[in-house]
């Protein structure tokens, strides 16, 4: 699975390394600002940063995507399919891929604004407006744990639904629609089955609701289309 | 020995593959012929676990095929499928890392035989030139079964030659080769047996020399017996 | 080379090999290419060249020694054996042509002293 995993983020390796240059050069854009006491270049390194980290983020995960949508549904399908790698382990890659690229890059972004506050140790005005209290910081990880998990479902639909048309629809040429029809169908269904099964959910357990159930989704999607991979193909 | 054993294969409305009933032995080479829509594609792709047949069963040594069966399998579609941005030497490495009885050395070998440039990328070559790569990395692999779909489509004659050239040298012994071609004619000398696929049967199997000792025709001739339709025969 | 489809491909190519003896190119005592080099040589089929030196061995103009290779048996005489043969093939095939022709042989050998003058 490594070596699936390294092919991954070969795949995502100039878009991964054009960012980080990026990062790289507000960042010093920053810290450049500070130590030469020019608080216009050290704020634009700053939002620039932050910027970056969010459309970093968001562009490397759709991105990701992207490359799993052309990874399985055309003919470089077959780069996958002819080696001997089941499906668990291929979309395990891929899910890992995109993980990994996406949350590292977030928490690279957070440990990099800790240090700058750090850095500035409070004195700047900028960054007085920044001041982070400990009531703030567990929403934010309750958002961020919550935003993940969202992002995890989408991309689990996603694969649910191409590998649905490699296999049970038998979508020997790949169709692009179909996929997308899937993925609508999909949707429609995973939010009446929530809604359905929601209703017998007392609004105290909410938070809890959510969770557990999309875990359960995104495993069920997982570990199907592994299952339909290895059993249903149809290339 | 891969069996293929009443082996019929329907998606959703159309059935392409009725009944098909072979068996390929090692240290041959097989022709497989037929017209587009035979379900030549169909089958090649069954017996690589790229697909389930609908009915029946292909075995690989008397075990169902499955996905470890791909290691003993090397199949080369028709398409081109390697990643736009690999260069000839990213998919040695590919190959490398995905399969174990890949060698590196050998396909450096065949890349620079055939007069290729490693640094060059997939996207700018020619299809003779990227049916020479691949060619190349299939012929590195050393497996017991090679599945070659339509490899000397649409390549010019040198470029064929030359794809027969490396498939022929670099051959194991034991190993059991399938080509499927329309060049019947080309193809002719370099393999020992043929099976002919018609609208989605198997509608015979022969060996070729005694194709030519019994019946003093060519492979090229008894092809055109068996697939001639009503138009010519008019 | 280029072959004939229609009839045995290995019959063809022990054909050559029988000229190429005769003409000096394998003596006899060689040792004849293996049966992958010469499938790669004559661009056939690598179970062709085991048939070709299955007919070689059986009219006992090759024999083969296990692990090793193919050779030519080391017989000066087989130069001249196989020349005949050749020659005797030929001419049949020649007279045969010819007497369909309508020539008789005196014709023919009539003709053969013409073109030989010019």
């Amino acid at each position: 699975m490594l070596k699936l995993l390294k092919h991954e983020f070969q795949k995502q390796f100039s878009r991964l390394i054009g960012l980080l240059i990026l990062l790289v050069i507000s960042e010093g854009m920053f810290v450049i600002g500070y130590y030469g006491h020019n608080d216009q270049v050290m704020g634009r390194g700053l939002a620039i940063f932050a910027f970056l980290t969010i459309f970093g983020c968001i562009s490397i995960g759709i991105d990701s995507i992207l490359t799993m949508i052309n990874d399985l549904s055309n003919n470089h399908n077959y780069m996958l399919f002819m080696t001997p790698n089941s499906g668990y382990k291929i979309l395990g890659a891929k899910v890992l891929e995109n993980l990994i690229s996406t949350l590292g890059l977030i928490v690279i972004c957070v440990l990099t604004m800790i240090g700058d506050y750090f850095l500035v140790g409070g004195k700047s005005q900028y960054l007085i407006n920044l001041h982070i209290n400990t009531a703030s910081t567990a929403s934010i990880v309750h958002s961020f744990s919550y935003g993940l998990m969202i992002w995890l479902a989408l991309v689990a639909l996603i694969i649910l639904s191409i590998v649905l048309s490699l296999t049970l629809f038998k979508d020997a040429h790949h169709n692009f629609l179909l996929s997308l029809l899937v993925f609508i169908g999909l949707s429609i269904l995973m939010s009446t089955i929530y809604n359905t099964i929601g209703r017998y959910i007392p609004s105290s357990g909410d938070n809890i609701y959510n969770v557990i159930y999309t875990i359960i989704m995104i495993v069920g999607c997982y570990v199907t289309s592994a299952t339909l991979m290895d059993h249903q193909l149809s290339l | 020995m891969l069996e293929t054993k009443n082996v019929s294969k329907s998606f959703l409305t159309k059935q392409v593959l009725k009944n098909v009933n072979f068996t390929l032995k090692p240290g041959s080479i097989y022709a497989l012929l037929g017209p587009n829509g035979s379900g030549k594609t169909t089958w090649m792709k069954l017996a690589a676990a790229l697909s389930k047949p609908s009915k029946g069963t292909i075995t690989l040594d008397d075990q169902p095929i499955s996905i470890k069966s791909r290691e003993k399998i090397v199949f080369l579609p028709t398409e081109n499928f390697f990643y736009n941005n690999m260069t000839i030497k990213d998919v040695g490495l590919y190959y490398d890392d995905f399969f174990a009885d890949f060698s590196i050395e050998k396909y450096h070998d065949l890349i620079n035989k055939m007069d290729l440039s490693e640094k060059s990328k997939i996207k700018t070559l020619s299809s003779g030139m990227l049916a020479k790569v691949k060619i190349a990395a299939a012929m590195s692999r050393n497996a017991p079964y090679y599945l070659l779909d339509e490899p000397l489509n649409g390549i010019d004659l040198i470029a064929r030659d030359e794809v027969m050239q490396t498939i022929i040298e670099s051959l194991n012994e034991d190993a059991t080769i399938v080509i499927s071609s329309h060049l019947v004619e080309e193809l002719e000398p370099y393999v020992n047996q043929a099976i002919f696929f018609k609208q989605g049967e198997m509608i015979e199997q022969c060996d070729v020399e005694e194709l030519r000792d019994t019946q003093g025709v060519s492979l090229a001739d008894h092809y055109r017996t068996l697939m001639k339709g009503d138009f010519l025969n008019a | 080379m280029k072959f004939n489809t229609a009839t045995p491909i290995y019959q063809q190519v022990v054909a050559d090999l029988k000229k190429k003896i005769v003409n000096g190119t394998i003596h006899p005592g060689d040792k004849l290419p293996s049966g992958r080099d010469l499938a790669v040589e004559y661009k056939i089929n690598p179970n062709t060249s085991s048939r070709v030196y299955a007919l070689l061995e059986e009219q006992g103009i090759t024999y083969t020694k296990r692990g090793i290779g193919t050779f030519v048996i080391d017989d000066e005489n087989i130069v001249d054996i196989l020349k005949e043969e050749m020659a005797n093939h030929l001419l049949t095939f020649f007279m045969n042509n010819m007497h369909e022709l309508g020539y008789s042989s005196d014709d023919i050998i009539d003709l053969i002293r013409r073109n030989e003058k010019c």
